[in-house]
């Protein structure tokens, strides 16, 4: 009898005690690992990063190499797949528990907005190796929220046309790049090459003179500043889909499609491509794409090369859009020195030649663009040089805090004009209504 | 009496205690969940600054949000489609199953295979299957000369093509259905051979009935898993072409984690738990018509 008691209040206290440790889990054990940080104590940074097991490694292996072991930092590292990176951080920051360095993209506004990210503006001017003017223009300009700089760049992409100079030789036709050299690169004769490069057996179409760029936001912008257009106004208050330059854009693009069947009709929507034919199958003469693509098409059968995109007349054809990726600290960290040691030894020119070499990526210093073998690299197409002087002139998609829901605007609606649901006129109007709604209610 | 109350009260303090672990899984977890979500979808919030009150807004919002009734007439349709047949498939699967055949464990196996691998992976495999050029159906199709269509990249074959998908894992129900079958008194059978009832009769008559509850079972956890469906929309189609198959548990992800507005995606996660209650407590009721009970005293 007196043994089942004891059991029974050996249990509830077992229970009671695993709830109270499940509770308070947390602040004490925390509050422990910030005060250990004095003077000599180690400090250890936490970081938030994406990419894959080689992006990882590249990583640690920088720190290593360029992080000064004097300072006493380590550096947990917290590798989030791309796909759940932005919902992971987006999450911890809400439970106040954020990252003291963090990669940072296409968000950047909302975090700078909310003030969540440390103004590194004091930082950059005191650090000795940091050196403002030897980043491309676009790169910094990426990372400012009101005059102040809250993120440092790590690799930069434009958006270039990508060429099969095997179909173009085959078919005895001028190539982009010899359109480029001429300052004759525009998009009549974009379309005229696309045309003859487009082949017909029956009635299938057995090769595309290009592949179709789908109207969206970032990845589709190259079009619209090829065109001399904008998304919105400078101020970023209003859409300006309906802006003649923009809406030439779309009525283009689309033509390459429902018109002149020079591109296939994709799969719309998703962003999963499920279309079979591709540049990579050789099948697709032209492509307009994100400089990142060479590294996954070096190892394709046949000769390919790159050229700027085209444009319409009186546009610089360097002026692609800018695709960034960087870095941030979050403006809770405890540790705001130690935490810029570490960006500072990832912005170092040997750090980003390093990354460079095991990455393939493009570091925003032109320093280390020329005189690295990066864009001459073997493998690399024989143009690519053309690439730092568009990283100098590139232009940025207007990122702002409402980007991801007005990507779904420009996506459904562009689908819509590509399917003839709507005129390019109508639908761009539409686009300004939808997109001028969610920016009012900021 | 004193003594039979003091054990009973013994015994509910060990009943409680037995289901204290789950009641309090349920405390944290479910109800201060549910309870937290309603007080978020009554705010403005975007995980980084703090929550604003805004009363109904946002329930108001959903109501004029075209993708919200877009959402909702789709995954409608997923649901009214999706669950019956999957019902009769994994009901046709588990009669054929129920049958003494050579190498029954080995097909048992081959059928419920599928609900084993489940999610991404799957999911994968199929945008293979229904790839337009390269894809396994179309390619059967032309073997009769049949051109296929777009499937999952034709706005009117989208939703269908992930209908057909959601059969892949009708195994699952398979499985119950087949234990139900064996449950199923031969003695029954055997009375019903002794007046002459047909095959069709005896089906109809006594595996039907018989049946109904596991049916149940099946269509109740089948209608509400459906209108939860995520995945299958969100790596296949992403929700499009033009919003063919947009779910209404991939437009709530849309607008919690890539548009940031989580009192938005409280009040739709609300109205889909107040959905989900009274089609629910809709199917209770019609149950008492339709499902019989063989111990529910009706034994004339």
């Amino acid at each position: 009898m007196q043994k089942k008691k004891a059991l029974w209040t050996g249990l509830v206290l077992l229970l009671a005690a695993a709830l109270t440790a499940a509770c308070s889990d947390g602040s004490p054990s925390e509050s422990s690992s910030g005060s250990s940080g004095g003077s000599k104590g180690k400090v250890t940074i936490s970081m938030a990063y994406t990419g894959d097991q080689n992006a990882l490694d590249t990583l640690k292996k920088r720190l290593n190499q360029y992080l000064d072991p004097s300072l006493n930092i380590s550096v947990d590292v917290t590798l989030i797949p791309g796909g759940e990176y932005w919902d992971k951080v987006s999450t911890m920051f809400a439970g106040g528990t954020p990252p003291d360095v963090l990669f940072m993209s296409e968000p950047f506004k909302q975090y700078a907005k909310q003030s969540s990210l440390l103004d590194l503006t004091s930082y950059i001017e005191a650090s000795p190796t940091f050196n403002r003017d030897d980043f491309y223009p676009a790169s910094l300009e990426f990372y400012q929220y009101n005059g102040k700089q809250f993120g440092v760049p790590q690799d930069l992409n434009t958006w270039v046309i990508f060429y099969n100079e095997d179909l173009f030789k085959e078919a005895g036709v001028k190539t982009p790049w010899e359109y480029y050299q001429e300052g004759d690169w525009t998009w009549d004769n974009y379309l005229d090459v696309a045309k003859k490069l487009t082949k017909i057996s029956g009635d299938r179409v057995t090769q595309y003179g290009t592949g179709y760029p789908a109207i969206a936001g970032w990845s589709y912008s190259a079009w619209v500043f090829a065109g001399g257009g904008n998304y919105k106004s400078a101020d970023g208050k209003t859409s300006t889909m309906s802006d003649p330059k923009t809406l030439a854009a779309f009525q283009f693009t689309t033509g390459l499609a429902n018109q002149y069947e020079v591109a296939p009709m994709p799969a719309t929507g998703g962003g999963t491509n499920i279309t079979g034919m591709t540049f990579a199958t050789g099948k697709v003469a032209m492509e307009a794409n994100g400089s990142w693509s060479i590294g996954g098409y070096k190892d394709m059968k046949f000769k390919w090369n790159i050229a700027p995109m085209p444009v319409v007349p009186g546009v610089d054809p360097l002026t692609s859009y800018i695709h960034n990726s960087g870095f941030a600290i979050s403006a809770s960290t405890k540790h705001p020195q130690e935490a810029w040691a570490v960006l500072e030894a990832l912005v170092k020119p040997e750090s980003y030649a390093d990354d460079a070499a095991s990455r393939g990526i493009i570091p925003p210093r032109p320093s280390v663009v020329a005189s690295e073998k990066i864009l001459n690299a073997p493998g690399m197409p024989s143009n690519a040089s053309v690439i730092s002087d568009m990283l100098a002139k590139g232009k940025l998609f207007p990122f702002d805090e409402t980007y991801a829901e007005e990507e779904k605007v420009y996506t459904d609606i562009g689908n819509e004009i590509l399917t003839k649901k709507v005129t390019p006129e109508d639908g761009a109007a539409e686009m300004d209504r939808k997109v001028n709604e969610i920016l009012a209610k900021q | 009496m004193t003594a039979m109350g003091k054990l009973e009260k013994r015994e509910a303090l060990a009943g409680y205690l037995f289901i204290l672990p789950w009641v309090c899984g349920f405390l944290v977890f479910v109800l201060f969940s549910l309870v937290m979500a309603f007080y978020t979808s009554l705010t403005d919030w975007n995980l980084l600054s703090p929550a604003r009150w805004v009363g109904f807004a946002n329930y108001n919002a959903v109501l004029h949000d075209d993708l919200f009734w877009k959402s909702l007439r789709v995954t409608l349709i997923y649901v009214c489609t999706s669950v019956p047949l999957g019902i009769a498939l994994g009901f046709s699967m588990a009669l054929l199953l129920n049958q003494k055949v050579r190498g029954l464990s080995f097909w048992r196996l081959v059928y419920y295979f599928p609900a084993v691998l489940s999610g991404v992976a799957v999911s994968l495999m199929w945008i293979w299957v229904f790839n337009p050029d390269f894809g396994i159906v179309n390619l059967a199709l032309s073997l009769f000369g049949i051109p296929g269509p777009g499937w999952i990249a034709d706005t009117h074959w989208a939703l269908p093509s992930i209908v057909v998908m959601s059969l892949w894992g009708a195994g699952g129900g398979m499985i119950i259905y087949l234990a139900g079958l064996q449950g199923i008194p031969t003695e029954l059978y055997e009375a019903a051979q002794i007046d002459g009832a047909s095959v069709w009769k005896k089906f109809s008559f006594i595996t039907v009935p018989m049946m109904t509850p596991v049916i149940f079972f099946n269509l109740i956890m089948g209608a509400i898993s459906g209108f939860q469906v995520f995945t299958e929309a969100y790596v296949i189609t992403g929700g499009g072409p033009d919003n063919a198959t947009l779910m209404y548990g991939l437009y709530l992800y849309m607008n919690a984690f890539k548009y940031f507005k989580m009192g938005y995606a409280s009040a739709l996660a609300w109205i889909l738990f107040l959905i989900i209650l009274a089609i629910t407590s809709l199917l209770f009721a019609t149950s008492r018509r339709w499902v019989f009970y063989a111990d529910g005293g009706d034994r004339s």
